[in-house]
Order: C-alpha cells, then sequence, then structure tokens
C-alpha cells in the first residue's frame, strides 16, 4: 500500500471506501489517536448531514418492524473473551471471576439473562478443552492479510477444531467470519473475535478453514476474498 | 464522541413527545436496554431514530419501497446487534445512523450489481451529479446544515453530497466530477472541516 492512508479519513467519515480500504484504514485509526479525534469529530458532522434529510416513515412500518424484532433472536454479548496465551488451568478461576463481574455489571434484569448465557459458555469451554488437550491434537499458525495471526488446534479424532484468532484490527460494522471449505466450498463456522476460542465441530471431509471480512451480522456465503486460510 | 448539542428537527421533536414513558429520552440507555431484549426500549429507540434514518435511505435510495425496506433492515440489525453498542465508545444516535448509511450504500451496490447483470447497456448508477447535489440543497430541512453546505466551495460541497447523500464511493465522485483521486479525498476532508466547524460539533 503506497497511499498515505491518512488522506483517506474524509472518505472514511463519509462512508466512501472500499471494505478492504476501510478494513486497512480502520487499522491505521487504532494506532493514531490524533486521526482517531478527527474522525470521531467527521462522523459526528456525517450525522449531522443524515438528520437533515429526516423523513417521517410510513406508519405501517413500525408495526412491522416491532413484530419482525419480537421473532429475530438478538446476538449475544462476548461475556468472557479467553485469553490465548493464557494456561489451560487457570480458565475455571477467571470464568468464575468473570462470572461475578458480568453478574454484578448487569444487574438483577440481567441477571437471567446472563447466567443462561454462562451455562451455554461452560458447555462450550468443556468442548473446547476437549480439543485443546486431545493427543492427536495439531496445532497450525498463520498470518492474516489484515493483520492479527490465526491459531487452528485439530482433533481428527474428536472430528472438532478450536480456532483462535488475535490482533486483529478492529472493524466498525464489519465482521470477521469463518469458514470450513470442503473442496472449495465453504460453510460458515460463525463469526470471529479477537481471543475468543471457536469451537468448530463436523470437520471432518473440510480441507480447511477460512477467515473472511463480511458485513455486520456476517453473511450466508463469503463476500470477499480470504484474510488467510490454514490446510486441516 | 463529542456531547449532543444536535436540536432536534421538528419531526424528532413530534416523535418524542409522543414517548409517553420516557420523557428524559436518553438514547445510549435506549440501545442499551435494547440489548437487553428489551422490546419497549426498541420500540422507543424507533420512534426517536426512524426518521433519521428512513430520510437518509430514501435519499440514498430514493425508491420509496426499497428504502422501507433497508429502514427495517436497518431496525432489525440494530436489534440482533445491539449488545455491540458501547456508550462508552460513542452515541447510540451514531451508530444507528453509521449502521443505516452502510446498510443503505450496501443495497445500492447490491441493487446495481444486480441491475447490471440484467441489462446489456451501461448502467449509469443514478441521475446526473447536479441534480443529485441540486436536489440535496433544495430539500435540505435543516437550516444549519444548508447555512454551512453554503460555505463550502463548489468542489467541496460536490464531493461531500455525492459522498454522503449519494452513495458513491471515492473513486465514482472522482469520476463525476472529472477530478483525480488526491484532490477528491482532500476536498471531502476540507469540506468536513469546515461542516464540522460551521456546526460546531466538537470531537
Amino acid at each position: 500500500m503506497t497511499i498515505d492512508l491518512h488522506s483517506l479519513v474524509g472518505p472514511y467519515a463519509l462512508d466512501v471506501l472500499e471494505p478492504d480500504e476501510r478494513t486497512e484504514f480502520e487499522a491505521h485509526l487504532d494506532s493514531c489517536p490524533t486521526c482517531r479525534e478527527e474522525v470521531d469529530g467527521f462522523i459526528a458532522t456525517a450525522v449531522r448531514l443524515g438528520e437533515a434529510v429526516a423523513q417521517d416513515p410510513p406508519d405501517a412500518l413500525r408495526a412491522r418492524i416491532l413484530s419482525a424484532a419480537a421473532t429475530t433472536p438478538q446476538e449475544r454479548p462476548t461475556v468472557v473473551p479467553m485469553r490465548r496465551k493464557r494456561p489451560l488451568r487457570s480458565r475455571a478461576v477467571g470464568l468464575v471471576a468473570a462470572a461475578a463481574m458480568a453478574v454484578a455489571a448487569v444487574g438483577v434484569t440481567g441477571y437471567v439473562l446472563e447466567h443462561q448465557q454462562l451455562q451455554d459458555y461452560q458447555a462450550q469451554q468443556s468442548d473446547v478443552e476437549a480439543v485443546m488437550t486431545a493427543a492427536d491434537a495439531q496445532i497450525a499458525d498463520t498470518e492474516l492479510s489484515g493483520g492479527g495471526t490465526m491459531r487452528l488446534v485439530h482433533s481428527s479424532k474428536l472430528d472438532a477444531a478450536v480456532v483462535t484468532v488475535s490482533s486483529l484490527p478492529t472493524l466498525s460494522d464489519r465482521v470477521y467470519q469463518l469458514w470450513t471449505m470442503r473442496e472449495g466450498v465453504p460453510t460458515s463456522a460463525g463469526l470471529l473475535e479477537n481471543s475468543d476460542m471457536t469451537y468448530v465441530s463436523d470437520v471432518d471431509g473440510a480441507d480447511q478453514m477460512a477467515v473472511t471480512v463480511e458485513p455486520a451480522g456476517g453473511s450466508a456465503k463469503p463476500t470477499s476474498l480470504p484474510i488467510g486460510t490454514v490446510a486441516l | 464522541m463529542p456531547p449532543t448539542s444536535v436540536p432536534s428537527s421538528p419531526d424528532d421533536k413530534r416523535h418524542l413527545s409522543s414517548v409517553d414513558d420516557a420523557p428524559a429520552l436518553d438514547l445510549d440507555d435506549l440501545l442499551v436496554r435494547t440489548a437487553r431484549g428489551d422490546d419497549q426500549a426498541f420500540a422507543a429507540l424507533y420512534d426517536a431514530l426512524g426518521s433519521s434514518v428512513h430520510g437518509l435511505t430514501r435519499r440514498l435510495l430514493r425508491n420509496p419501497a426499497r428504502a422501507e425496506e433497508v429502514t427495517q433492515e436497518v431496525f432489525l440489525q440494530v436489534w440482533r446487534t445491539a449488545t455491540r453498542f458501547d456508550p462508552e465508545r460513542g452515541r447510540a444516535k451514531t451508530w444507528v445512523l453509521v449502521l443505516a448509511h452502510r446498510r443503505a450504500v450496501d443495497a445500492i451496490r447490491h441493487d446495481q450489481a444486480a441491475s447490471d447483470r440484467e441489462d446489456n447497456y451501461d448502467w449509469v448508477g443514478g441521475p446526473d451529479h447536479d441534480v443529485v447535489s441540486e436536489e440535496v440543497i433544495v430539500n435540505l430541512e435543516h437550516e444549519q446544515v444548508r447555512r454551512c453546505m453554503d460555505g463550502l466551495t463548489e468542489l467541496q460541497r460536490e464531493s461531500v453530497n455525492l459522498a454522503y447523500y449519494g452513495g458513491y464511493t471515492y473513486p465514482e465522485v472522482a469520476e463525476l466530477l472529472d477530478a483525480n483521486l488526491a484532490t477528491v479525498k482532500t476536498r471531502m476532508r476540507d469540506g468536513l472541516i469546515r461542516l464540522r466547524d460551521c456546526m460546531g460539533v466538537t470531537a
């Protein structure tokens, strides 16, 4: 990349960058507090431009949206991001501490929801640990083209893998998505967040895991080229 | 993010006063509550931001039916991904409007790709740019924004208009304005600096 990234501050705030440029610029923003400040002011300015053309939606739209929301599941928050480098045996302690913090943070109304999430989370953790500690576990690391790394731990015997990404540049309104590749055919294996351990079952017959950058919420099929792949 | 000193448009005020149980409407709080599955908070958020979002999708997509679809997609995305909103890092209104703009631009690109597949002739991607900018200026409801837009140079104003209200990429803006890429990038930045200062936005 030879262009001066800072010159993209205006186009970025006006939302006119292509996805790969945007990713690159956001990585730049992370390391440039001055740019961040300017971008925040520009985005606030752009929001004013948006508000200036406000127009009432049709009344019927409100009911449609509210009833659609009523049947749409919500994304779950990342309650306890796990550190990739933390030794396995310290995780249980970290989990309990994090659970206590989560409960304290959300208060009584959020407790039931958080409690359910914690149970789901714990169930997933035992799967993760099974793979991480499998006798036949194979480990492969790769650098991702937008920055950051991906580690794949794969157990043929358990027919499962655990993928961890770290140091990925933060994206606004774009997400990292993981794919299981079978002879070039991708199947989504979920969204990736830095330091999360993503458990992937049924990897039998898969030859690669790939990561792409997708619109918020993820895609049914990849809409961009992988920023990294690891062979299984 | 700056403290919100944005005066509500008349439309906003009408919506706000219709929300009975939330006199001191804090949009950040509504979005945080939405993340916890509070459908009333979500409804109040829609009442507060629906006209801003819909105005933007109408402006960008032009087709009223398509704009409605995209407005719906935007709010469902807000509902689904509200947990990602962090009030420490930004304001709810900004979060929602940035998402709305992104979604509308994605829809334009998607529609254009579909149209390109169907058509054998060159699809020009929208009306002539002079028409776009003229209409934007004529229709601006917000007096302050219009006044500040008037303070820009022609090239700054056209660059900002085509980008934000037209949903063009900056190479497309450069093509439309017959200017080089570096010039367009600079005009966008200069235009935003002037607008920011004129509107008194601080960050």
